[in-house]
């Protein structure tokens, strides 16, 4: 069923007029979002083609990704030029993301993660020229990750040949195993990549900046979404014996990588870097939940995974819709009030959102994450966490003050595509910043689902 | 029972939507009715309990099942004093609006959202909401500084944001740390007085010292209150006035919670009180250099806020005493913010120095600074006499003759203010120099906060004798 | 609740004088309720209610009230308030003739009588309390009425330093009673057994009654007290605030004695004594010279009390009230007719035969201790009771030497020529509001003689030392006082009256004294000093948090600087990473 819809988002490209492709397209994804929904609610439970694992966990994860994909879509179509190659590659990117919390073998995950990334790397190049550095860092890193990948497969072959994820789990044999540890570096090295863990993520800033902002927020939002599912469904399934070792693991780079993102992000003067920056530090926040390992942890890092998702789509869209308008850096930001309300306010929220503040989505998400921390009497990363939430607030503050400062320029128009995604993104994280509870078991199911199986 | 909070925050919200939604016209009318509103239900609420002989207001609605909290409100005696004490406040700041800079619609959803955050936090039953409605809070004010200030707001607003999101973090600490020792795994303020002492004594200590420290950031107290001064020279007149007349009083509500909840903090009582002591007399000592109107009120302030973080620590009669303070130092606070923001908008002057004679062009407005002054300094017949009376009295029975050393800090407070009022505002002047005027709605908030000080003052029965139950 | 109930009628005047703002009713309404009050003082005198108690409010078990008691020093003190209330408001109508200023100053002094009456009746640390603040707030705002008068601003300002000190000392005495006793009354402190704490508390109820009663170190601000309206300065120091901390001394007195701390009061008076005289013969203005005269009665009645002669206190006491009011009055009266003229060598000089002019030498002769009036009596029982103590026993006769000299030198040099015809004039016109109580002050001076009679048996409780007068200190005191008579006439009832302004080195010494204005500067520097280096560590603080903050920031700026931009970096890093995470973990 999930590749019929590829398919089909093929045929969308061979429509006539652009308007058709993109009303064609946007509709399959809501499709597509609509049928993960109700999967999800139905409880599903069978594999698919004995391929796709269809459960609480692949299909939350479904439906984030369509979702996410229907508002890229949205931005794609109004900022792009070829409009109809970018449709194409997103359906690519599609495919890949939706299968691979579904995946039940190892190379299944390993084509996904390449049907994402260079799809990715060439919509990069199709926005221009300019675009070229932005493209072939990025290429070379995505490169440089999936040999390590590959390579780490190699090493774990032995133990099953067909790759498939439950039987390496069940295997006994992978336990207390020296080279399986160095597969699991390897994993993480190779996801770090995607998922932006310090060190492995110092292409992050440059690719953000260099890019267009619709691949900037496809980029943050969905494919860093993908590397966390897949690093999820990795650790606790396959490696889930080696839990300790991984923990000791996280904790290193989820520290390293908070402070990194927090730190850097303060002497930013680019917005876009500097959103980088803090989706990287949200990567170090996420990764509290690997540390901790218990289901509690999980379910943290699965809810702030979907809040960050839209938070940071949500604030690309906004700067991608400020950068045709030649705002780029903090001081272009000053007086944003006065010029455009909407995008003043909605992006004060998003930011607040990302700060942690009550009550949006992002402040019970990292709630979540740090009592989980303090649940496993891992207090110290409970406070590190904290403090990195209380320095980041210093960049965010920053922005908001600059943009309710009073400077006068000329008014800019809200572009309607733009408004239409902030609005969604804003309506969730004030739905579920107030009321999170739905969400909450959502993600409690999917975290039972993916450590049930 | 009517759910009397949950309409009160309802209606709040409305009003939030409405001012959003409407032109600026009706923002301040809107403003002023929802705190009107919840004035009314708070001196409704004080006539059951009254007519009832005890306090007990709980509404509970379900909210995170999974972590086991909920969407409770439990409103004692000590929360129902200090809900209205900030509907009072809330009323006279949304009524006396802004005379320096109108920006009514802006002002009005920061009130408004404000209003919010008070009620939950007074009201909150568990420590989540606690946190909850404090960070709105924080927020609030920080937009209401950063966005309504004058010239150098953008240093004084970021300082008060960073300040009050490190106490924040370090109460989130706190009470993630009590969360998760408790036997039962609950937020619920009830529950945590009646269980603290089952948590084992070194987390106690650092529960006490997390949540210690990130109140004292907000009352604020030596040495966390560099941001204070900056944050009320630059805020404007509603502005300060919300800040020290309710935002500083959240974590005083917080400090009395905690001296509550946990038995550990018994242990501390002395270092807290000499704490107290030094920071009361710190800003005492500090006011003596202030010329900047809006900087005397802070420091002055500050100066009562450490005499009622004294009172937390010791117990009995100091604890209602210190509650009484917080009533009697938000409504006075709030008096005097008013009372020199509109001299500022007067004179269009706020050095002090070069305020002489003002009593001639703006005699209500200096006899009530004059009022709010005494009120500061415990003189009898205002609220602030019973608190201190109180405080000092169970701080020299538990601590000897150094409780007393913190009357040091009033003696000087009110000789500065007693000779700064008489050698500016009430002595003589060549000619006028008013620039501004101020309408009736200022010396409606004169009469509002003096006859509340005064009331109390005199009759303090009608809200202690709420606590003796 | 009766007792309480006499204030009433003042509080409610209180009210409507604010609203009445400037009309005149605002001083008729205020004289009404003093009458009102009056009434009803009179009433309570002769159906005592005793001792009573209204509770205010209480807290975990603890009950706060209002404890009234109507002993016999408490009804004594009352009855001289209410008396003197009405006087003196009348007074006032005629006085205060600018209208804007009515309300405010009705206000002011309904406040400053009903305090007064609520603390001549306390029984209790709270009751004391409120009124003695009271009292400090309604002497800061009558003595600084005048706000475009400078000078009245700078006595205000020096009046509530002073008193401030006094409220804060109440106040800590009150907390250490409290920690001692557990109860507030001051009968507790009475009945209870002797505490050490409660010594200390004491001591601080002592400084602070010298506080109000402008006793040495805290006497600065009486002399200036004088630059308020002249109807409230007589209030202030003839029958409330000056008298306020004597009465509190007398009402504490056995206590005193039982923890032995009656010497300092001797010493404290004797010096306040000596320095009024010294600078009363140095003053030329007609009011200060009262206000002078006015500080060395309230030292003679300190003395008085540091020997415990309560009775002798009271004389000089009762006395007091209403010969410095009248004289007060007087002054004012002639200030009124000589275009406000402070300075008694330019006076144009005072009518001779006239009632006013009769009660001037009444007030004066009183003060003077000349027999056959009041003053007499009450000086000599203070010289009797001293008399075993010979130090002050001469300092007394000395100091009724140099007071004589002083009053009369303020009544002979305005008298020393006759008024001339448009000045007679003008004191004809007087209004009869400004007259009137002047002449019922005068003949009240007169019946104060009767005092001496009835007031033993009035106070009559056993254990009040009755002394009796000596013949040997009758005499002495009279010879002083007409030896400062025949000086001062000597003197001053010349054309040429001897000037002391004019020998500077002389006045100089006199007048000022130095030794506690130094002190008080002192003081002030000390605490400025300290304040400086508290804003000063301020800054500091404030420097270093930002420097911190800075710090960070520049650590964040470092980081980026290292990795900018270049791609060779950041694979070389990710290589070298999993290199490293892998001999971390595998290897180790």
């Amino acid at each position: 069923m999930l590749p019929l819809f590829v398919a089909l988002a093929l045929a969308a490209v061979l429509a006539r007029s652009k308007l058709a492709a993109f009303l064609l397209s946007s509709v399959l994804l809501a499709a597509e979002t609509a049928v993960s929904a109700y999967l999800l609610y139905a409880n599903a439970d069978l594999l698919l083609f004995n391929a796709f694992q269809i459960s609480g966990f692949s299909m939350l994860f479904a439906l984030l990704f369509s979702f996410m994909l229907l508002l890229v879509n949205l931005l794609v179509y109004k900022y792009s030029k070829d409009y109809a190659e970018h449709l194409l590659m997103l359906g690519f990117v599609l495919a890949g993301a939706v299968m691979v919390p579904a995946a039940t073998s190892m190379l299944m995950l390993f084509i996904c993660l390449e049907l994402i990334a260079v799809p990715t790397a060439f919509m990069m190049l199709l926005a221009g020229e300019h675009h070229i550095e932005a493209t072939v860092k990025f290429f070379i890193m995505s490169a440089v990750a999936i040999a390590v990948f590959s390579f780490a497969l190699a090493l774990i072959f032995p133990y099953s040949a067909q790759m498939g994820i439950s039987a390496l789990s069940a295997n006994p044999n992978i336990g207390g195993n020296a080279l399986i540890v160095l597969a699991l570096i390897l994993f993480v090295a190779a996801l770090g990549f995607g998922a932006e863990l310090f060190p492995f993520n110092l292409w992050v800033p440059d690719v953000y900046e260099g890019a267009h902002s619709y691949v900037t927020a496809m980029l943050a939002g969905v494919n860093k979404t993908v590397a966390f599912v897949a690093l999820l469904e990795i650790i606790f399934i396959v490696f889930a014996a080696y839990k300790a070792t991984f923990s000791s693991i996280a904790l290193l780079l989820s520290v390293a990588t908070m402070f990194f993102g927090n730190l850097v992000a303060l002497a930013q003067k680019s917005i876009k870097r500097l959103l980088a920056y803090s989706s990287i530090s949200q990567a170090g926040y996420l990764l509290i939940g690997f540390v901790v390992a218990s289901p509690f942890g999980i379910e943290a890092s699965i809810f702030q995974l979907i809040a960050h998702s839209f938070m940071i789509i949500g604030a690309f869209a906004i700067v991608l819709w400020l950068e045709s308008r030649g705002l780029r850096t903090l001081d272009d930001y000053g007086g944003l009030n006065s010029r455009n309300r909407f995008a003043a306010a909605s992006l004060t929220l998003l930011l607040l959102s990302m700060a942690g503040i009550p009550p949006l989505m992002g402040f019970v998400g990292k709630f979540l994450l740090f009592s989980s921390a303090v649940d496993s009497g891992m207090l110290i990363l409970a406070a590190l966490g904290i403090l990195n939430s209380f320095i980041s607030v210093f960049y965010y503050a920053r922005v908001i003050s600059a943009m309710y400062s009073t400077t006068e320029h000329s008014h800019l128009k809200t572009e309607p595509f733009v408004a239409a995604v902030v609005v969604v993104t804003l309506a969730v994280i004030l739905v579920f910043g107030i009321y999170p509870q739905p969400l909450i078991a959502v993600a409690q199911l999917a975290s039972k689902a993916l450590l049930g199986a | 029972m009517l759910p009397f909070i949950s309409a009160m925050l309802a209606f709040s919200a409305v009003a939030l939507m409405l001012t959003l939604v409407l032109s600026k016209k009706h923002s301040r009318g809107i403003a002023v009715t929802a705190a009107f509103l919840m004035l009314l239900t708070t001196i409704a609420m004080l006539y059951i309990s009254v007519l009832a002989g005890h306090v007990g207001f709980t509404e509970s609605y379900a909210y995170i099942s999974s972590l086991m909290i909920t969407f409770g409100f439990n409103v004692g005696a000590v929360s129902l004093i200090l809900l209205l004490m900030s509907s009072a406040v809330l009323l006279v700041a949304s009524l006396s609006g802004n005379p320096e800079r109108s920006r009514p619609k802006t002002s009005c959803l920061l009130i408004e959202l404000f209003q919010i955050s008070a009620i939950g936090l007074f009201s909150s039953a568990n420590l989540f909401m606690f946190f909850i409605f404090w960070s709105i809070g924080v927020v609030s004010m920080f937009l209401m500084i950063n966005v309504l200030g004058s010239s150098n707001r953008m240093r004084a607003s970021i300082n008060f944001l960073i300040y009050e999101l490190f106490a924040g973090a370090l109460i989130l600490f706190g009470i993630m740390l009590i969360y998760f020792h408790t036997p039962l795994r609950s937020f619920d303020i009830q529950y945590i007085i009646s269980n603290a002492s089952s948590i084992n004594p070194t987390t106690q200590a650092l529960i006490f010292l997390a949540l210690f420290v990130g109140f004292m950031i907000g009352m604020p107290i030596f040495p966390m209150h560099l941001w204070l001064p900056d944050a009320h020279a630059e805020a404007s007149t509603q502005g300060s006035m919300l800040l020290s007349g309710i935002f500083t009083q959240f974590s005083a509500f917080g400090m009395l919670l905690l001296f509550t909840m946990l038995p550990v903090s018994s242990k501390y009582a002395a270092y807290v009180a000499a704490l107290a002591t030094v920071s009361a007399v710190y800003s005492a000592l500090v006011l003596l250099r202030q010329s900047d109107i809006k900087r005397i009120v802070a420091y002055s302030s500050m100066a009562g806020m450490g005499i009622i973080l004294l009172g937390c620590s010791a117990s009995s009669i100091s604890t209602s005493g210190a509650l009484f303070a917080i009533f009697s130092q938000g409504l006075t606070a709030a008096l005097l913010f008013l009372a020199a923001g509109s001299i500022k908008h007067i004179f269009g002057e706020h050095d002090i120095r070069l305020l002489k004679g003002a009593v001639v062009d703006a005699g209500p407005t200096v006899y009530a600074f004059l009022a709010g002054a005494l009120a500061l300094v415990g003189f009898p017949l205002t609220t602030g006499f019973v608190g201190y009376l109180l405080i000092f009295l169970e701080a020299v029975h538990a601590f000897g003759a150094y409780g007393a050393v913190a009357l040091l800090a009033p003696l000087l407070v009110g000789a500065y203010l007693y000779f700064t009022i008489s050698s500016s505002m009430l002595s003589s002047k060549g000619h006028s120099d008013s620039v501004g005027l101020i309408g009736s709605t200022q010396y409606l908030g004169y009469a509002l906060l003096l006859l509340s000080i005064f009331l109390f003052g005199i009759l303090p029965y009608i809200l202690l004798g709420l606590l003796k139950t | 609740m009766l007792a309480i109930l006499v204030i009433t009628p003042l509080v409610v005047a209180a009210l409507i004088a604010m609203l009445l703002h400037d009309r005149r009713a605002a001083g008729y309404v205020t004289l009404a309720a003093s009458v009102l009050s009056l009434l009803l003082v009179l009433y309570l005198l002769v159906n005592n209610p005793g001792a009573q108690s209204v509770t205010w409010f209480s807290v975990s078990g603890f009950t706060f009230s209002i404890d009234t008691a109507l002993l016999q020093l408490n009804t004594l003190m009352l009855l001289l308030v209410a008396v003197m209330a009405p006087i003196v408001l009348l007074y006032s109508i005629g006085f205060m003739s600018v209208p804007s200023e009515r309300g405010r100053y009705y206000f002011e002094m309904c406040i400053l009588a009903a305090s007064m009456m609520l603390f001549s009746m306390s029984s209790n640390f709270i009751t004391l309390l409120i009124s003695w603040e009271l009292l400090s707030l309604a002497s800061y705002l009558l003595i600084g009425f005048w706000y475009r008068n400078e000078r009245a601003q700078g006595a205000a300002r020096k009046a509530i330093a002073a008193v401030l000190i006094g409220d804060l000392l109440i106040f800590a005495s009150m907390l250490l009673v409290w920690n001692a006793y557990g109860s507030l009354s001051f009968a507790t402190m009475l009945q209870q057994p002797a505490n050490p704490e409660v010594a200390v508390a004491l001591a601080l109820v002592m400084i602070a009654a010298l506080t109000k009663s402008a006793q040495f170190p805290f006497h600065e601000w009486l002399p200036d007290a004088m630059e308020g309206p002249m109807p409230s300065s007589a209030f202030i120091l003839s029958s409330t605030i000056a008298k306020a901390g004597v009465f509190l001394l007398a009402l504490m007195l056995p206590l005193f004695a039982r923890y032995d701390l009656l010497g300092i009061l001797v010493i404290v008076g004797s010096i306040t004594a000596l320095l009024a005289v010294s600078n009363a013969l140095a003053e030329n203005s007609i009011k200060r010279l009262l206000a002078y005269s006015t500080m060395e009665n309230l030292g003679l009645m300190v003395i008085a009390l540091g020997f415990n002669a309560l009775l002798a206190a009271m004389l000089l006491f009762v006395a007091q009230t209403f010969y410095t009011a009248l004289l007060f009055l007087c002054a004012g009266a002639i200030m009124r007719a000589n275009d406000h003229e402070d300075d008694i060598y330019r006076l144009h000089g005072t009518p001779i035969r006239t009632p006013l002019f009769i009660a001037m030498i009444i007030g004066v002769v009183s003060v003077a201790g000349i027999l056959p009036l009041a003053g007499f009596f009450a000086i000599s029982s203070i010289g009797t009771a001293a008399s075993f103590n010979m130090p002050v026993y001469l300092l007394l006769v000395l100091i009724g030497f140099v007071s004589s000299l002083c009053m009369f030198k303020w009544m002979f040099v305005p008298v020393r020529h006759g008024a001339r015809s448009e000045i007679k004039g003008v004191y004809g016109a007087l209004p009869k509001s400004i007259t009137v109580p002047i002449y019922v002050l005068a003949a009240l001076a007169v019946l104060s003689v009767l005092a001496y009679m009835y007031l033993p048996a009035f106070l009559g409780a056993p254990g009040i030392a009755v002394h009796g007068i000596s013949l040997e200190s009758a005499v002495l005191e009279s010879m002083a006082a007409i030896a400062g008579l025949g000086a001062a006439y000597v003197l001053y009832m010349n054309s040429k009256p001897y000037n002391m302004k004019l020998h500077l080195r002389l006045y100089a010494v006199l007048y000022n004294g130095v030794l506690v204005n130094i002190f008080y500067q002192g003081v002030a520097r000390a605490v400025m000093a300290l304040s400086r280096a508290v804003c000063a560590f301020d800054r500091a603080l404030y420097s270093f948090m930002r420097g911190m903050a800075g710090a960070v920031s520049r650590f964040g700026s470092m980081l980026r600087v290292m990795i900018d931009g270049r791609e060779d970096v950041y694979v070389s890093v990710f290589v070298i990473a999993a290199i490293a995470a892998i001999v971390l973990f595998v290897v180790w």
